[in-house]
């Protein structure tokens, strides 16, 4: 497929997916030229039959990366996504992605970040992120209880600390 | 996070169809009966058929915005710039060049009188690239860089940190007493102006430095402008518009477009008012208190 036709194809999907995640248009225009530029490299890409889940995974990709530079627009990241990803579930799950999600964006690798995006934003089921992101649905519930161990224990440590505050103030 | 994770934890709303088959749907690249399933769950979502619906709408609306052929022109500008800076930073990897931060630091707010005191003083446009060829221009760009672009002409900015030289991001922050540098890229022979507009409400030229027609550029090596600038305590932020046009301009006339855009509480992001044609493209740099100078 030539880039103008896979432009045509697939342009606007890459362009409202970065839309959605940087809130911003000027932003997400800019971040689809990115994320064409690294598809055009991509023979993968190109040869795919159907190549919207690689795509949609490699634009969210783009994003979080953008995002977690903090540099574009750091009120994005500690504003709008952060909270309409901390407005899901219950304020036990609030309270939790929040904090879950601030450091995913610092540490994991970018494949976690989309699968928790994918998952806690977009509210896709393990299969369907299963499917976008090309692992199977034990492996996608396996980073995400991972990654809900690691912020047990990092919530743990935080709480270790704050009591020694606590103590020594 | 709730250790009883239903299978839609998280979602703002468990029954709304995620985008990805929403957009898997429009494109036709679903299985036909895991497409006929997500039909069924639009049918029954509030507002659901409309979503579907609302891409094509979306679809022509980019297309409109950013036509293929500026597409494909942009990609390949991209991707030429990605192979310049990979080249230099293999260069950069073999040898360690010296910055060659031309002429001595202004205070950003008294650049205009400074330049035109200087009677000598080359055309920035003639003048070779503070760092060689215009591709050495990014040759230190480390992590997220950014160009500011009208599509005819780019504005760069380059930041000075003790001997190193950094390219700097769009937003990026920056403290008074800093040195910035200039630079643009002109892809296709037109006229070009740049100006800058402080949070203080002072407005600075900077190209051309002289005379009130815009300087003509011609498709060709990028350029750095031969002066730093001091960034001086101006609070909120450090606007640089470039303005560029097929056509001559005025370059008076988009000084007193700056003039009027700062005294407004939206100076920080409004569009200038522009001769027609005319295109432009601002670079943004948020003042931060100044703990310390980076000089």
């Amino acid at each position: 497929m030539d880039p103008e036709a896979l432009y045509r194809r697939y342009g606007p999907m890459v362009y409202r997916r970065c839309r959605r995640l940087l809130g911003n248009e000027e932003a997400a225009v800019d971040a689809m030229h990115d994320v064409f530029v690294k598809v055009i490299t991509r023979k993968d890409v190109l040869t795919a039959d159907a190549p919207s889940s690689l795509l949609y995974r490699m634009a969210t990709n783009t994003c979080l990366n953008q995002l977690r530079s903090k540099r574009r627009r750091p009120e994005v990241l500690d504003g709008e996504l952060i909270l309409r990803i901390a407005v899901t579930g219950d304020a036990e799950d609030r309270t939790a992605a929040r904090s879950m999600l601030s450091r995913l964006f610092r540490k994991e690798q970018e494949s976690t970040q989309t699968i928790a995006v994918m998952h806690l934003l977009d509210g896709m089921t393990h299969q369907e992120v299963a499917d976008a992101v090309g692992m199977s649905v034990s492996g996608v519930r396996k980073r995400l209880r991972v990654l809900r161990a690691r912020l047990k224990t990092m919530e743990s440590e935080d709480s270790a600390e704050h009591a020694s505050h606590r103590r020594t103030s | 996070m709730s250790s009883s994770s239903p299978e839609k934890a998280g979602a703002s709303n468990p029954d709304r169809v995620p985008d990805l088959l929403l957009e898997q749907v429009h494109l036709g690249e679903l299985p036909e009966r895991q497409a006929d399933e997500v039909r069924t769950r639009l049918d029954v979502e509030p507002g659901g058929p409309a979503r579907l619906a609302a891409l094509a709408t979306g679809d022509k609306a980019l297309f409109d915005r950013v036509p293929p052929a500026q597409f494909i022109a942009e990609v390949q500008r991209r991707q030429h710039l990605a192979a310049v800076q990979q080249q230099q930073q293999q260069q950069q990897q073999q040898s360690t060049p010296k910055w060659g931060w031309l002429a001595g630091p202004m205070v950003l707010a008294t650049a205009v009188l400074l330049f035109v005191a200087r009677p000598d003083g080359p055309s920035p446009s003639h003048v070779e690239p503070a760092l060689g060829p215009a591709t050495t221009m990014t040759e230190r760009a480390k992590g997220h860089v950014s160009t500011a672009t009208t599509g005819a002409v780019d504005l760069w900015l380059f930041r000075k940190r003790g001997d190193a030289v950094e390219r700097m991001a769009q937003g990026a922050e920056a403290r008074s007493g800093q040195r910035v540098q200039l630079g643009y890229h002109a892809h296709r022979t037109g006229y070009v102006a740049i100006v800058s507009m402080d949070g203080r409400g002072a407005v600075t030229r900077h190209l051309p430095v002289e005379g009130a027609a815009a300087l003509k550029v011609s498709a060709g090596p990028g350029v750095m402008l031969d002066h730093s600038y001091e960034l001086d305590d101006a609070p909120a932020y450090e606007r640089f518009i470039l303005v560029s046009s097929t056509a001559p301009f005025s370059v008076t006339d988009i000084e007193r477009a700056a003039k009027a855009l700062s005294g407004r509480k939206d100076g920080r992001s409004a569009t200038l008012s522009l001769p027609s044609g005319a295109m432009q493209t601002s670079f943004l740099l948020t003042k931060v208190a100044s703990g310390r100078h980076d000089r």
